[in-house]
């Protein structure tokens, strides 16, 4: 006898691989792993749910992504803070009110982002991001790794 | 290639199912509604060191907690504009670490402080923030803020992906001081030494000296002194103080104090200004609007209704703007306008909506973040020329509207529209795939219609609602929340 959670397990994997889609709707989990300073993929997750994206998002240093189509069009890009550098502020117990800040660095941290989901993406590609000396709003950007993003489209 | 994609895909998929299995016992109740999901900021709370029979009071202090962030300016003008969530998940112990005192509590994230030998950092470690992850993904994945909820009396907390906070009384203006980052992405404006810190400016921090130049002089009175004295003469005003972004020198600030430097004062007017921006940075001010299909073709007996729907923002006024063929309609200012081919005369026409936030706490919107607008193309014609499915009385295409109320208990409406008669289906799926309920399985007439669905007999979680009709197909997400 089989039980109903494997039941639905049987019937749920039969219909993906013959062809069941995500929802257009849906949220790409990625948890990533950076060391070395180098950004490798360590598990995908997708999720119904609707990323709701930010409109005028401005360049910031840190780390920044571009997932990208088979023929290299972009679908979706952000950035996000280096997640290397963990930024800690408390209060000062000597001075309520007044805050205090502490910079914990880690060469090896995993760390997850959300990205809307799309049929055709195939890559996501990040980039270490910093402002050019002596320039305003320009950044250099260098590669530091590329997730496989090749889930199965709609139909 | 495709093998590896279905193989990668079955364990993507069973870990989900896994997943969806392993979290059963976790629980999310909504504390705050005001809107789908897609079109408000979600917030949600999830309970660290409460054991089961804690739980209730981890409501009244998420509930709490809520409260106090939204009644701190600038979000109190913008309750409406937030959800909020608590998830539920209990611990075997009550509290949490403190290793300078040997105290060690067994917890879900295994939260401590003492993190890094400072007592007031409250942190979680790699496994718990893992434990975080899965727990969003599984119930909340549209999340837009998370706060962890620390059940200690001890002052303490941090921010981060994840904020953290205790249940003391003062503990949560870290946490509002917190989302000042990774909300707004403001700078900090203490001068407390950061070696190596990013030589960018915030939207609250600037090197700039040259009035015209700083980013924040809409707020700066001609009368007062650049750079400002840091006396009490100018303790109230917007100016250029010296001493921010971790630095004492060369760097400045726009006011005396805020909460971006000091815990327990008020966010200034560019800090505000800038949360502000935020919000519309995630929700545009015009959320919906009909009909969807910006052409639309009438006959010279026919008119058409045009709306928009926006929400409205406790203290400041929305202004809404109707323009017909680039003629400002003086007599139309709210949110709906009804056009007659008759008026509009056989031909091509405009129908423009502009809707603005007119916040005096906003007076920097060079991205025009707090402006929306929408174009409708009206092609008038004869009466001979146009096909009745048009206009007024009938839809001009198949449209499956996102139901409301979601997330919901126990009943939903789902409302979806039809150009011509179509034999309609309308059935509801689990995340798994399973089929629950068939609504509708019928051929029906043109029109718009509505369709309730009384989820009392399943339990909590996220639903799929396909609807088919003709060659049309599309899906919307139903959230249950028990």
């Amino acid at each position: 006898m089989i039980d109903m959670n494997k039941r639905i397990l049987i019937l749920s994997l039969f219909l993906f691989c013959s062809g069941i889609v995500y929802p257009q709707d849906s949220i790409v989990f990625l948890q990533l792993r950076m060391k070395n300073e180098t950004v490798t993929l360590v598990k995908t997750t997708v999720r119904p749910g609707i990323l709701k994206q930010k409109h005028m998002e401005n360049d910031q240093p840190g780390i920044f992504f571009e997932v990208l189509s088979q023929n290299g069009s972009l679908l979706f890009k952000n950035n996000l803070k280096d997640p290397s550098i963990q930024h800690l502020e408390y209060e000062d117990p000597e001075n309520p009110g007044r805050l205090l800040s502490k910079d914990i660095r880690q060469n090896d941290v995993e760390f997850t982002i959300r990205i809307p989901y799309k049929w055709e993406m195939s890559r996501v590609e990040f980039y270490r991001t910093r402002f050019i000396p002596s320039t305003t709003n320009r950044i250099n950007k260098i590669n530091i790794g590329t997730a496989d993003l090749r889930l199965k489209g709609e139909r | 290639m495709i093998c590896k994609n279905i193989r990668t895909n079955c364990i993507a998929f069973s870990f989900a199912i896994c997943l969806h299995i392993a979290v059963s016992q976790e629980s999310i109740q909504q504390l705050l509604e005001n809107g789908p999901t897609e079109k408000r900021i979600n917030i949600v709370f999830l309970s660290e060191g409460y054991t089961a029979l804690q739980l209730t009071q981890y409501i009244v202090d998420a509930t709490n907690d809520l409260n106090s962030f939204l009644n701190t300016p600038p979000n109190s003008s913008y309750k409406n504009f937030f959800n909020a969530f608590a998830i539920s998940v209990a611990s075997t112990d009550s509290g949490s670490d403190h290793p300078s005192r040997n105290v060690f509590r067994n917890t879900y994230f295994n939260s401590t402080f003492d993190t890094y030998g400072i007592a007031r950092l409250v942190s979680i470690d790699g496994e718990g923030a893992n434990k975080v992850q899965t727990l969003l993904q599984s119930l909340m994945p549209d999340y837009d803020i998370v706060i962890i909820i620390v059940n200690d009396l001890e002052y303490g907390g941090s921010g981060g992906t994840f904020a953290i906070t205790s249940i003391n009384s003062s503990a949560l203006e870290t946490v509002v001081h917190e989302l000042g980052h990774s909300f707004a992405g403001l700078g900090d404006e203490y001068s407390s030494p950061y070696p190596g810190y990013p030589d960018t400016e915030e939207p609250n921090t600037t090197k700039e000296t040259v009035r015209e130049k700083i980013k924040w002089n809409s707020w700066i009175s001609n009368t007062t002194p650049l750079p400002t004295p840091k006396t009490s003469q100018y303790g109230s005003v917007v100016g250029l103080f010296e001493g921010a972004h971790y630095q004492s020198s060369g760097w400045f600030r726009p006011k005396l104090n805020c909460k971006m430097q000091t815990l327990g004062v008020k966010f200034c007017e560019v800090c505000s200004e800038t949360f502000i921006k935020s919000f519309y940075r995630l929700l545009r001010p015009i959320e919906s609007f009909s009909p969807v299909n910006p052409s639309i073709s009438i006959s010279d007996t026919q008119s058409v209704l045009l709306s928009i729907s926006n929400i409205k923002p406790a203290g400041s006024g929305i202004k809404t703007e109707w323009f017909i063929d680039g003629i400002k309609n003086n007599g139309e200012k709210g949110s709906t306008v009804s056009v007659s081919g008759n008026d509009l005369g056989i031909g091509q026409h405009t129908v423009y909506c502009i809707v603005r936030d007119t916040t005096p706490l906003v007076r920097n919107d060079p991205n025009n973040l707090l402006r929306d607008s929408v174009l409708w193309n009206i092609s008038v014609s004869g009466l001979a020329a146009v096909n009745n499915n048009h206009g007024h009385d009938f839809p001009s295409q198949y449209f499956l509207e996102q139901n409301y109320p979601n997330p919901f208990n126990p009943s939903t409406t789902i409302a979806f529209t039809l150009p011509s008669p179509s034999f309609v289906t309308l059935t509801i799926y689990d995340v798994l795939g399973k089929k629950i309920e068939t609504l509708i399985a019928q051929e029906m007439s043109s029109g718009r219609f509505t369709q309730t669905w009384n989820a009392s007999t399943v339990s909590g979680g996220i639903y799929f609602c396909e609807f088919r009709a003709g060659s049309y197909s599309n899906i919307i997400k139903l959230a249950l929340i028990k």
